[in-house]
């Protein structure tokens, strides 16, 4: 086990420019990302890239190694971290005729946006008063994270706790 | 073997008119050609229903099982997984006890709130971290729900459609917020998977298979035992393609039976083990690109307690692969945040 992460902490130190494992598929997370010329903050946007959109990763710069470069739709150019996935998005089915929609369309779709659907309160008042119980703390609970659990809340926490969203 | 025991249980459970008036009369060889006859007649019924339910419930084997169901079956397993263990969610407040009631405040903007209290907050805390690892995951978009469990039991558990919890017992063994979303990232990834989909379309499809092949059976005129018959009449939801739960009609009873027959069959069984270990492979991916120092996943499984019944993989092969995929991320690894969260967990901790 030591021999393994000793091995990854020297090849994550021998990167440089490029990264060992180059040309992996990744996919970009966040709205209106910038498409970088240079692995610069202050570089020229090439493009602005949307959720999903699947790109080719090169590697993390040698300097700024929060900023990797990739390829996107044929251009080159450089991207925040934070800005990066490894999962591809998955397919939604609002129904069981086979059509996929994309896991954003889900969000506007306004499918399943309730603490509990109709079955599981159905489902609760036929087990009885305990279940109940457990159905209503869990209609208070989200509706208690919907309020504290804003993009701005986590967006807050990001920089505070020094995540990767919490980069320039 | 199974369908043979459906068959039987329903061909065992189904008696003729005939047979039975012949026996009341006393007349033995009458009942003995009667019950053949009948035995025949049951039988073929049987076939005919088994039939049907191979084109009814076959195709829903391999079917994506939709959001809108998921979420529905989900919330009815987080329901029925938290009464089951006797637990409560570790919040404050003076809070409704009538579902009825609460649907109604519900139609009030912030009437239905929790107070501000330690106990909310880490709740709310939870939901921040488990937001924002949920973000990297494939489905940043359906309804995540993160819940603090109140119970000594070190244990994390997760729902299809997005629910997530952890037990204060297992809080008090958090050290850092990396361990933290660690445990959040791999339950993510079970939903992310739709693992527990698996064992939920295998309920769904044993329940179908009765009910139809039953149903046929009490269509033909056969008389069947009384909790057969209920199971029958769930035929009906079945067919004509359009299977939902949260439909008006939908009985109680068969959201019951799939919900608890998962139940049942998670807690015996629990998932695959290359299911738990893809989740492992989710933990470490969330946590690396959300920022964290995804090691102190490792050191954290590592002080967990070995249950007899824990159904996860040996450890030693859990941390092999996860050294694995921290080893091909390490390009991606950073500084890897380690964030005190011991203010945030001072409540479960006090």
């Amino acid at each position: 086990m030591k021999r393994i992460i000793g091995w990854a902490t020297l090849a994550a130190l021998g990167t440089g420019g490029v990264g060992l494992a180059a040309d992996r598929q990744l996919f970009i997370k966040s709205k209106d990302t910038k498409l970088l010329k240079d692995p610069s903050f202050s570089a020229k946007v090439l493009q602005t890239l949307q959720p999903g959109t699947e790109v080719t990763w090169k590697g993390a710069d040698g300097k700024e190694k929060t900023l990797h470069k990739v390829v996107a739709g044929g251009k080159e150019g450089f991207v925040l971290q934070a800005n990066l996935t490894p999962s591809k998005p998955a397919n939604e089915f609002l129904t069981g005729d086979g059509k996929a929609i994309s896991a954003q369309a889900v969000a506007s779709s306004g499918a399943a946006t309730k603490a509990l659907t109709p079955a599981a309160t159905k489902y609760a008042d036929a087990k009885g008063p305990s279940a109940v119980e457990a159905a209503c703390e869990i209609i208070y609970l989200e509706e208690h994270n919907n309020n504290q659990g804003t993009p701005e809340a986590i967006a807050n926490h990001q920089k505070v706790a020094g995540l990767a969203g919490g980069a320039k | 073997m199974r369908k043979l025991g459906l068959l039987g249980a329903l061909l065992l459970s189904s008696s003729g008119c005939a047979t039975l008036n012949a026996i009341a009369r006393g007349d033995v060889q009458g009942a003995v050609r009667s019950g053949a006859h009948e035995t025949g007649s049951i039988a073929m019924a049987g076939v005919e229903g088994k039939k049907e339910s191979d084109r009814v419930c076959l195709p829903m084997k391999d079917q994506q099982v939709p959001l809108g169901e998921e979420r529905a079956i989900g919330g009815a397993i987080a329901v029925g997984l938290t009464d089951r263990n006797k637990a409560h969610f570790f919040i404050d407040g003076n809070t409704e006890k009538n579902l009825a009631t609460l649907a109604a405040a519900q139609k009030t903007p912030g009437k239905v709130k929790l107070p501000d209290s330690e106990r909310n907050n880490l709740n709310a805390y939870l939901s921040q971290v488990g937001r924002n690892l949920a973000s990297y995951s494939p489905r940043p978009e359906i309804v995540w729900t993160f819940g603090v469990l109140e119970s000594p039991t070190v244990n994390a558990f997760s729902a299809p459609g997005g629910y997530v919890f952890v037990t204060t017992g297992l809080l008090k063994m958090i050290d850092n917020e990396a361990q933290l979303a660690a445990v959040l990232a791999h339950e993510i990834g079970h939903i992310s998977g739709r693992h527990a989909l698996k064992n939920y379309s295998a309920v769904k499809y044993k329940q179908c298979d009765f009910a139809t092949t039953g149903g046929y059976m009490l269509a033909k005129g056969l008389d069947m035992a009384p909790h057969l018959r209920q199971a029958a009449a769930y035929a009906k939801f079945f067919s004509g393609g359009n299977f939902d739960l949260d439909s008006k009609d939908m009985a109680a009873g068969l959201i019951s039976s799939l919900a608890d027959g998962f139940i049942d069959d998670f807690i015996t069984s629990g998932l695959s083990t290359p299911d738990e270990l893809e989740a492992d492979k989710y933990a470490v991916e969330l946590t690396t690109f959300a920022g964290y120092d995804a090691g102190e996943y490792e050191k954290l499984l590592q002080k967990l307690p070995q249950g007899k019944d824990d159904h996860h993989p040996a450890m030693a092969d859990r941390l092999k692969a996860i050294g694995a995929v921290r080893a091909d991320l390490a390009a991606f690894a950073g500084k890897g945040s380690k964030f005190d969260n011991s203010a945030q967990l001072k409540v479960v901790k006090k």
